[in-house]
């Protein structure tokens, strides 16, 4: 129904010769310029606000290609001329070959176990008895209420040889039967440590996207199956994870994503192992070494996008081969299988999983704050609540940094969620290649890697002529350009609420395109972009990947400052510091749920 | 409603309508034509050369099936979507002209229109949804609350205005939706198949209301929809809509009468249908057509036949007439026996089996009965008869 389409196609048409210059100029194989202008003079025609909106859009777009740019000509060039030098020094990189295996070892193995038991859990709460509502609903949103980084420090402070909690607690009992251990037994610097936590923080992924799927396909067609005389077994391997193909290479895609350039959990534990993974050594390169070897970070980099390229690859044919993805059922409640004995169980292991990636951690954290250090002989009479928050305000630092984050937040994500809902409604009242090309440039951050997009920033913004190097101008326009990804989903399916006659209405009506904006669209929005906003605070707030290049002394953030703070000791500080981004994180989350609620009562 | 209200409502509303000039046509459609493009690349042209030209105060729907284009053309008259090719004109005012390229955006068009959906904006209260145009329009304060009570008044939902749309019904949505769709226009409303989403018994009452308040009032109107009761009740006019052309334009009285095409008599109203082949053409306008069911005396409908043409006769249900007296060979006039009956309140309708027609359907008087097995004539008198060339669909 696109009206320039159909005036694209129509320059073809020999009976329209009458009508010469709005035509001709259109058609199908003009170059891009003229398909510009005319979407300039479209825009014209919409009013201010939709020059503003197209501006915005082309001020965006460069800032996403710019840096991107400066990637690629680092790479293939040397001092301006095209020399391919840089393969040499990145092969000649030493422990090339380790690094990449680690990683490759650390994302397939906890891909496989991630994608069982988010497939396991989706089923438990989608198609069970065991469902658990709530935590239904809060299993995707682990991942944001605890930011990683906290959720590493959480378990070392529990799993830790010497003075892991979880460690003594083992030690008390094992000495009660006459076995004296000294260390362990477990510990979380091991290869076994690092694919856990690899896995723990995979599942809420692959959790979602299979019970998105689930959700849209019809149990209905499991039922036939087991009438038609197949078992259990046979059904889910003949209909049921057939069906869910999609759904799980999406999830499978998102975990090469992730997991490539997955940085804090690494950091943590691998550095301690001398385990070396590729987003630590790029870091390490740009950051840790003086002076930076940008060169060969950037070099190292071409490995991740390799990685995801591939993935984004498979995905490709996963879709293509998937002829049967409308499946009926829609809006039905799926049938729910009674698990008997079992029911009990299955939510153990729902509640147990809940635990160890989100209440442990939590309660290490709190612990060590509350006691001042980290040890295992707690004295509980002296466990002092002031604590939990002296170990940020009494630092100046810690402070600074968990300001300046906080504004960061609050600014990024109010900034990031208005133009993402600009940019949506744009994309949906135009279908032309212009609006086109700048949703794929919108969305082209959301394909690569936190580390090479902050690569990328790095190389563009922080020299001359912008020089913006250790300022929070850097961090927000960085943030912005990870996370609009992410904003314009949240966006657009704010949008889809939204039927589009309502904005007829408005203009018909007499307002125009900014009028109908700010008193139609936004109002009727506003329960998704406030949950939107929710979730772009606490990306920003918990960002690691690209902070850890882009923030300085100067411009600390949380992120960057835990991670400081665990190189250095300090544990106080640290355990104060990742209780209190995750209690940030959650009021925040759940504020947002209540207003959206709010609002979404009101105008329904 | 008392006079004395819309005494006082109707300068207000109609304000603009008095800038009309008299004889200057409240919409005029020139050579409109707008294509889509399939998927596969083929176009369809959804609107295919239509003019129009709609005076002030006229009442005129747009009538067909879905994806004859009536929609399409609507929305190219409120500005929501551009045309390939044409000229529409407002009240005088150019909106859109290709050769000028000229194309006003929708919110320059000064219409009212209302949507299919309604498309009441649900965070703003009644008297909000009717406020907007004339805040947006910048009139002052003191005379928006005025006239929007009027024009709520008018539209018998003065009480509802500080409820918000979720708490209304179907009914009252629509009343809404045409409060604001009046409130502040220059004279023409556009409406898009505002009808659908109500049942049968509101949609009714609503039609009565949107004509008293067009009588009340004076707009003008474009209004599509695919029920054809619903045009022949609301229209001076009716535009009879075919893949993107008007097959007819006429009173609502000369479509169903004498439609000019197969195609429009099919679509309005219900008919029965025989295939022949022209055996005589009189000079009256009259030919004899031979069927299966022996020959066939009647009307010739536009476009002309000729003697060997392949055609079909088409008669209204209510036209044919059920007799017991013995058929008469050449009045046609055919034997045929019940199969069933309807009762249908103010009529009785009935299926009988005819040689050659196969079933055909009979309206006649509730008081005259027919019982399932009957043997009757089935007559259709000549001049209901209408010949019609099979090619127009």
């Amino acid at each position: 129904m696109s009206a320039t389409d159909v005036k694209t196609e129509n320059g073809a048409e020999p009976d329209t010769a009458q009508l010469p210059d709005v035509i001709s100029s259109e058609v199908a194989s003009t170059p891009l310029s003229s398909s510009w202008s005319r979407a300039v003079e479209r825009s014209r025609r919409g009013g201010w606000f939709s020059v503003l909106t197209v501006l915005l859009g082309l001020l965006f777009a460069a800032l996403v290609i710019y840096p991107l740019v400066r990637v690629l000509l680092q790479i293939f060039f040397v001092n301006g001329k095209f020399d391919f030098s840089i393969a040499q020094e990145v092969l000649a990189y030493p422990d090339l070959g380790q690094v990449l295996l680690n990683t490759v070892i650390l994302v397939a193995s906890s891909m496989v176990l991630a994608l069982f038991f988010g497939a396991l859990f989706a089923w438990l709460m989608e198609r069970t008895d065991a469902r658990i509502g709530r935590l239904a609903a809060l299993m995707p949103m682990l991942p944001m209420l605890m930011p990683p980084i906290a959720g590493a420090i959480g378990w070392v402070f529990l799993l830790a040889p010497q003075s892991g909690f979880i460690n003594a607690i083992i030690r008390a009992v094992l000495d009660f039967f006459g076995l004296h251990l000294t260390t362990g037994p477990l510990n979380i610097y091991s290869w076994a440590g690092l694919i856990a936590l690899y896995t723990a923080y995979q599942i809420p992924f692959a959790f979602l996207m299979i019970t998105t799927g689930l959700r849209n396909s019809d149990s209905s067609m499991e039922e036939a199956s087991r009438i038609s005389g197949a078992s259990l077994g046979k059904t889910l391997r003949r209909i049921t994870i057939p069906v869910l193909r999609p759904s799980l290479g999406a999830a499978a895609l998102y975990m090469v994503w992730f997991g490539f350039s997955f940085y804090s959990v690494p950091v943590v534990l691998g550095t301690q192992m001398n385990v070396k993974v590729l987003p630590v050594e790029i870091v390490k390169l740009l950051t840790f070494t003086f002076p930076a070897n940008t060169q060969v970070a950037v070099g190292l980099s071409i490995f991740l996008v390799i990685a995801i390229g591939t993935a984004w690859y498979f995905q490709g044919r996963i879709l293509r081969n998937n002829r049967h993805s409308s499946i009926g059922g829609k809006g039905q409640r799926n049938s729910v299988t009674a698990l008997g004995k079992w029911r009990r169980p299955a939510q153990a292991l729902l509640v147990l999983y809940f635990s160890l990636t989100f209440v442990l951690p939590l309660l290490a954290q709190a612990l060590v704050a509350l006691n001042g250090y980290w040890t295992t002989t707690i004295k509980w009479a002296s466990l002092d609540i002031t604590r939990l928050w002296t170990g940020i305000t009494a630092n100046s630092e810690a402070l600074t940094a968990f300001g300046t984050s906080s504004l960061l937040g609050v600014v990024g994500a109010t900034i990031g969620i208005t133009l993402a809902a600009i940019f949506a409604l744009y994309l949906r009242e135009h279908r032309s290649r212009l609006s086109r090309a700048l949703d794929g440039i919108i969305k082209l951050p959301a394909a690569l890697s936190a580390i090479v997009v902050g690569l990328g920033f790095i190389l563009a913004f922080a020299g001359p002529p912008f020089n913006l190097g250790n300022t929070i101008a850097i961090l927000l326009l960085c943030y912005l350009v990870l996370f609009l990804p992410q904003a314009t989903i949240a966006a657009d399916a704010a949008a889809a609420q939204v039927d589009r006659q309502l904005s007829e209405a408005s203009w018909v009506s007499g307002a125009g395109n900014a009028r109908t904006f700010a008193r139609i669209n936004i109002p009727l929005m506003l329960p998704g972009l406030v949950a939107g906003w929710g979730l772009l605070f606490v990306w920003m707030t918990g960002e690691l990947n690209a902070s850890v290049m882009l923030a300085g002394t100067q411009t600390p953030v949380v992120g960057y400052y835990i991670l400081q703070t665990f190189q250095y000791g300090g544990f106080a500080t640290l355990a104060s510091l990742a209780f209190g981004l995750t209690l940030l994180n959650i009021v925040v989350l759940t504020i947002a749920h209540f207003i959206e609620k709010r609002t979404t009562a009101r105008s329904s | 409603m008392t006079t004395a209200v819309s005494d006082r409502a109707l300068p207000k509303v109609v304000s603009q309508q008095s800038a009309a000039t008299p004889g200057m046509p409240a919409l005029l459609i020139e050579n409109v034509h707008k294509e889509f493009v399939r998927r596969d690349g083929t176009k369809v042209p959804a609107v295919d050369n239509i003019s129009l030209r709609i005076e002030q105060g006229e009442f005129v729907v747009l009538l067909g099936p879905s994806g004859c284009g009536k929609t399409t053309l609507l929305r190219c008259v409120a500005g929501l979507e551009q045309p390939d090719s044409g000229t529409i004109v407002i009240n005088g005012e150019p909106h859109y002209s290709s050769a000028n390229r000229l194309n006003s955006p929708p919110d320059k068009r000064k219409l009212g229109m209302i949507f299919q959906s309604y498309a009441l904006w649900p965070h703003m209260k009644v008297s909000q949804n009717v406020a907007y145009p004339l805040q947006v329009r910048k009139v002052p304060k003191s005379e928006i609350r005025d006239r929007v009570m009027n024009v709520l008044e008018l539209a018998g939902i003065k009480e509802l205005a500080e409820q918000y749309p979720g708490q209304l019904s179907g009914g009252q949505q629509q009343r809404v939706a045409l409060a604001r769709a009046l409130v502040s226009n220059n004279g023409l409303v556009l409406f898009d198949e505002p009808l659908s989403n109500v049942d049968a018994k509101v949609r009714e009452q609503l039609r009565f209301e949107i004509l008293k308040m067009q009588a009340e009032i004076g707009f003008a109107a474009v209004y599509v929809t695919h029920d054809q009761d619903e045009a022949m009740e609301l229209s001076d006019r009716i535009a009879v809509l075919n893949s993107g052309k008007i097959s007819q334009l006429d009173r609502p009285e000369a479509i169903y009468d004498r439609p000019a095409d197969r195609y429009v008599a099919k679509f309005v109203g219900a008919t029965n249908e025989i295939e022949g082949v022209v055996k005589s053409i009189g000079a009256d306008g009259m030919a004899v057509v031979t069927t299966e069911a022996g020959p066939v005396g009647g009307v010739i409908g536009q476009g002309g036949i000729a003697v060997g043409d392949t055609v079909c006769i088409i008669g209204r249900p209510e036209n044919f007439v059920l007799g017991t007296t013995a058929p008469r060979a050449d009045h046609n006039e055919w034997a045929g026996e019940v199969l069933t009956t309807m009762f249908m309140g103010d009529h009785r309708g009935a299926v009988v089996t005819v040689k050659g027609w196969g079933d055909v359907r009979v309206h006649f008087p509730s008081s005259t009965t027919s019982e399932i097995g009957d043997s009757v004539t089935v007559e259709l008198p000549p001049k209901f008869a209408r010949i019609y060339k099979p090619s127009e669909k």
